[in-house]
């Protein structure tokens, strides 16, 4: 098989990653109960993806020869880079920071380590330098993906961290950064990409030129790229669409280039270069186009189910908006086509002459996902009011707004804007404590009800995370999944508007989702008896 | 005429229309990043995608492997937290498979005995001997003190003797693990209760544990 954009190995190793299990819980439960959990966050795999790709790591190693120096320095009370980072996994900041406190209260020569509110601090001379506590984790996964395909690594960071002058750590980040520069330059193919690139450019230039990009488009451009390489499936050409489009306006909002192009160093690629792409790609879409796969996971938000129903949206953020259409036909005709290249794969093609949904069905079981993920709100709020944490009333406004009809979530918000103000003093919501909100639910009947309403949906969910109060995780997990699943309800729902309002707005002739279903059914059962050779009666 | 039958229209998109099918990488990505910086936004959005996954994809994957999970065995590459795993619990039953894999692999090796070393309370490298068929039935290190001894009333069994010269049991309360290996076999050897700095167990003679304890080819690392 051909290596596409990313080799199937470093795949691997990413996947390896992710499932990297954590050792320090293992000996408590002895070899009765396996207990896995894993050493890394999918967050924290997904920055270092981020870095990786863009060649942004830089910083990242030397903050990591910063980190190691220490440790190396001074092993009679680390133990050495095997104990601290692997058999006593010391990376996350709790840990990182009760660990530190011993090298900190010995008496050391140099690096002499303090810490501090952010971390780590190592101060060499007048000069000092800081690793966050929160950066551990992420700087061991760095080390532990060089650790696995450069070899002896560990023994150079030992060889190098010798010496007592700070020299030897910037000597070290970048033998580091060459060397994770030469492996990853045969992991990183991108030149069927680009060429794909250049293939909807043209295309776009031809066919779209200087307007904004349809349903339309995706579709004849599907149609059109029968012959091009990688576009047998629909949900390509629409995923391909929407980054090109992603691509175009991340130029047009981002920074330009402050310094020359040609300025490359022996690394091959400037370290400006790999900076502002960094910065365009993840910090300027505010990283809403990493799919928030953690869902699935502990606390169980989402199962598997009900997540595969946003996981197109989450892939693609913000940009699938646009195409609300083609999310349609991807959800209907793009499951249909998987289905059919599955069947060809195993040998056992049955003639199905139609998809398994029509789109009225998919927008009734979107129905249906949508009531089950408002349920998991109310319970993560109702979580949050147990635990007196203030965000419960946020969470829960969130949950009512996708219950309800409008008017009604209108209601609840002017609701609380009144007991707000009734509080009679100068309160905004940042300055809401818990109590107030107890206050209001003594003086509200209706905000009481809700809050019950919470209860109960929290005391019918079994999931992990859910439980009962010994099955509870930290706050900061609820509120972030509730942000996702409502930033999930909010494009459904933006999609979903988008197809009625294209309804609506055709009232040339009759049209309904009967006849728009129809009218693509013919569309795709063409193309596919085109391009997986189907008979059909 | 071939020189402009090259099928690729992309007008300039990247300024060299060639570097798709030659050059190296770094060359590649040298021309994308001069030439337009929605290419390489673009590609490392895609790039992106491939890292990250998605659930229903994964799932496939995990389906997939479920069903050739013999395969899996020999062929998955064992992380470094696994090889650190297996060396702190050899005995689970996933430590006893990776090892298969660390077995036939030299650079997995290397890595495993370098966590070994740094793990080790003790070690005693190959020893010096006359012929590689004499069984070496002793080892003496500064910290510790390795005795073989055949079983009179069982001729199929021996007897391993280990004796600490630290006497602190408290430090041993798990046990201690005697690791050996050679050039690409290893074994490990639980020795569950120490007693006195003392602790004993039984080897059958015609076990592999056996012939590489009494082998002067293999490295002893005491964890």
């Amino acid at each position: 098989m051909i290596d596409y954009g990313v080799s199937a190995s470093l795949q691997a190793e990413f996947e390896m990653l992710r499932e990297t299990q954590s050792i320090g819980l293992q000996e408590d439960c002895a070899s009765k109960q396996y207990n896995s959990i894993k050493k890394y966050s999918a967050k924290t795999i997904d920055k270092l993806a981020q870095y990786i790709l863009c060649r942004n790591y830089g910083k990242a190693c030397l903050e990591l020869a910063y980190l190691c120096w220490p440790i190396v320095r001074h092993q009679e009370y680390s133990k050495g880079l095997l104990d601290f980072f692997w058999i006593d996994e010391t990376i996350s900041p709790r840990k990182f920071r009760e660990r530190m406190q011993e090298l900190a209260q010995a008496e050391l020569s140099a690096p002499v380590v303090s810490i501090n509110e952010i971390g780590l601090v190592l101060s060499t001379g007048p000069q000092s330098f800081v690793i966050s506590a929160t950066r551990v984790s992420l700087l061991s996964a760095l080390l532990e993906l060089m650790v696995s395909n450069i070899s002896g690594v560990l023994e150079d960071i030992e060889a190098h961290l010798s010496s007592p002058d700070s020299k030897c750590v910037k000597q070290l980040a970048s033998h580091l950064q060459k060397k994770l520069y030469a492996y990853l330059k045969d992991h990183l193919p991108t030149a069927n990409i680009q060429q794909k690139y250049r293939y909807i450019h043209q295309w776009v230039n031809n066919n779209a030129h200087l307007r904004k990009l349809n349903d339309d488009d995706v579709l004849n451009f599907w149609v059109s790229a029968i012959d091009e390489e990688g576009y047998v499936k629909f949900e390509t050409a629409l995923v391909d669409i929407v980054d090109y489009q992603f691509a175009e306006e991340q130029v047009k909002v981002g920074r330009e280039l402050s310094t020359s192009l040609v300025d490359f160093d022996d690394r091959g690629i400037d370290s400006t270069e790999s900076t502002w792409l960094y910065e365009s790609v993840f910090e300027l879409s505010a990283n809403e186009i990493t799919p928030p796969i953690w869902l699935t996971e502990q606390p169980k938000f989402l199962n598997k189910k009900e997540y595969a129903v946003v996981s197109l949206v989450y892939d693609l953020g913000s940009g699938a908006l646009q195409f609300p259409m083609s999310h349609l036909r991807v959800e209907v005709f793009g499951q249909w086509q998987n289905l059919i290249i599955q069947q060809i794969r195993n040998k056992t093609l049955k003639v199905v002459d139609k998809p398994t949904l029509d789109y009225e069905l998919y927008l009734q079981n979107l129905e249906v996902w949508r009531k089950n993920v408002v349920n998991t709100l109310l319970a993560c709020a109702s979580i949050l009011y147990e635990g007196k944490n203030v965000q419960c009333i946020s969470v829960l406004a969130n949950a009512l707004e996708y219950a309800l009809e409008t008017p009604e979530s209108d209601a609840f918000q002017q609701m609380l804007k009144r007991l707000i103000e009734a509080g009679g003093s100068d309160k905004t919501d940042a300055t809401i404590q818990f109590s107030d909100i107890r206050r209001w639910v003594l003086q509200s009947q209706t905000l009481n009800g809700f809050f019950t309403l919470a209860k109960k949906a929290l005391a019918k969910n079994n999931r992990v995370g859910f439980k009962d109060a010994n099955d509870y995780l930290e706050p900061a997990l609820y509120e972030e999944g509730a942000q996702e699943m409502a930033r999930a309800l909010d494009m459904m729902k933006q999609i979903t508007k988008a197809i009625k309002l294209k309804l609506d707005s055709d009232t040339t002739e009759e049209v309904s989702l009967h006849s728009i279903f129809d009218a693509d059914l013919f569309i795709f059962k063409s193309e596919l008896v085109k391009r997986h050779g189907l008979k059909y009666e | 005429m071939s020189n402009t039958d090259s099928g690729n229209t992309g007008k300039g998109i990247t300024g060299n229309g060639d570097d798709t099918n030659n050059g190296s990488n770094s060359h590649n990505r040298r021309a994308q990043l001069l030439g337009s910086k929605q290419a390489s936004i673009f590609t490392v959005k895609q790039q992106y995608r491939q890292l990250t996954g998605r659930v229903v994809e994964q799932e496939q994957k995990n389906a997939a492997k479920e069903n050739m999970r013999p395969a899996k065995t020999t062929s998955k590459a064992v992380s470094f937290a696994e090889l650190v795993q297996c060396a702190c619990f050899p005995l689970t039953k996933k430590s006893v498979m990776v090892k298969k894999t660390i077995e036939n692999n030299l650079a997995l090796l290397t890595q495993y005995e370098w966590i070994l070393r740094k793990m080790s309370i003790a070690l005693s490298l190959e020893q010096v001997a006359a012929s590689t068929e004499i069984k070496l039935l002793s080892r003496t290190t500064e910290q510790f003190d390795l005795q073989i001894k055949r079983d009179k009333s069982n001729s199929k069994q021996a007897q391993v003797l280990l004796r600490l010269n630290n006497v602190d049991d408290a430090a041993y309360a798990k046990g201690v693990f005697l690791h050996c290996v050679a050039e690409e076999k290893f074994e490990v050897i639980h020795f569950a209760n120490v007693l006195d700095g003392q602790a004993q167990i039984i080897v059958e003679e015609e076990s592999a544990t056996f012939s590489l304890l009494t082998s002067a080819n293999t490295k002893l690392y005491l964890c």
